[in-house]
């Protein structure tokens, strides 16, 4: 598939020009870091900053673990402000192409539409793998520095489940902005998707088990050690990753 | 954005330096690459110099929607038209 990795190798360049790689980097590794610093720090922060007089920080308050710690950054941070900030970074993946004509330089080579979509894919998920990555592993770092030891396989496993969760929102960004031109219009649409299937995961039903938010309760399931998983929901994440990438590339075909 | 300066000298430095800086670190890093292109792209980008008091002044936000937004808004862009 020498068209796959071609397309895949310009997307990484371009973002490498973008400073893509540092600035993404650097916002996930600047939200890593904060969300364990506050925890553990907190009565120290109110102390020393004004307008805290009057509050008192009940001294026999149970220290979280470090799994409870790895699991809020996690879910508060990654999932809710960095999600956001991640969709904007792809809100231009297909958008920019279109509205430069250079989609349609692309199609009118020998280029199949399949791997011109898969490419897209594979690059922005590397991209945004690559960033997630370092800023969870510095999280990971600070918090048994800070709370005490965390198994690392879990974390590695973890890991893993939530790039399946990234590589669906990208796979959602490409199925949206076929649909929408604009990209603000691509984003705001996208971050509503997304939260909206984080939201359904909460619900303790077979039918919600199976959205494509299910593989973000089985990850967070591995921070906290829960044993009897259902590992069903890989397969069907990516049944809707194919799912939506099929009905992209039918968008594409038809317009 | 916190406006009173005064609150600043009131914060006991050498005990909440040891894990701020490592925040203040990177937060200037990442300031850092936003100027750098910044200057790199004055001439093209529209209203340069409002996106020099966003990067400098909105913490953390300020550079990445700089360096997401602001830097392919550029003069007389044809292709927009067209489109």
């Amino acid at each position: 598939m020498t068209n796959f990795y071609t397309l895949t190798r310009t997307e990484l360049v371009e973002a490498a020009k973008e400073f893509k790689f540092i600035w993404l980097t650097l916002f996930f590794v600047i939200l890593g870091l904060t969300q364990p610093l506050i925890t553990k720090y907190m009565d120290v922060i109110l102390e020393n900053v004004g307008g805290a007089d009057g509050i008192t920080i009940d001294p026999n308050r149970p220290v979280p673990s470090s799994a409870e710690v790895l699991l809020s950054t996690i879910s508060g941070q990654f999932n809710q402000i960095g999600l956001i900030i991640l969709i904007i970074s792809l809100m231009g993946l297909i958008a920019a192409d279109r509205n430069s004509g250079m989609q349609d330089f692309i199609l009118t080579r020998p280029v199949s539409l399949r791997s011109y979509l898969v490419s897209k894919l594979a690059g922005h998920w590397i991209i945004s793998m690559f960033s997630i990555s370092i800023g969870a592993v510095v999280s990971y770092v600070y918090t048994i520095f800070l709370f005490g030891s965390f198994s690392f396989s879990n974390f590695v496993l973890f890991l893993l489940l939530y790039s399946l969760w990234i590589l669906f929102v990208v796979s959602l960004a490409i199925l949206i902005s076929t649909f929408v031109k604009s990209p603000i219009l691509i984003a705001v649409t996208t971050i509503a998707a997304s939260i909206f299937f984080i939201l359904i995961k909460g619900f303790n039903h077979l039918l919600f088990q199976l959205s494509p938010g299910g593989i973000l309760n089985l990850a967070e399931n591995q921070l906290l050690s829960v044993h009897d998983l259902n590992y069903f929901s890989i397969a069907t994440c990516l049944a809707f990753i194919s799912l939506n990438l099929s009905w992209a590339s039918r968008n594409l075909k038809k317009a | 954005m916190n406006t009173d300066m005064s609150a600043l000298l009131e914060i006991d430095w050498p005990q909440i330096l040891p894990f701020a800086l490592p925040i203040i670190f990177f937060n200037l890093l990442l300031i850092g690459v936003a100027l750098y292109d910044w200057y790199k792209r004055k001439v093209l980008i529209v209203s340069p110099y409002i996106w020099l008091v966003i990067i400098l002044l909105l913490q953390l936000l300020g550079p990445i929607l700089y360096l997401v937004i602001g830097r392919r808004m550029i003069r007389n862009d044809y292709s927009r038209e067209a489109s």
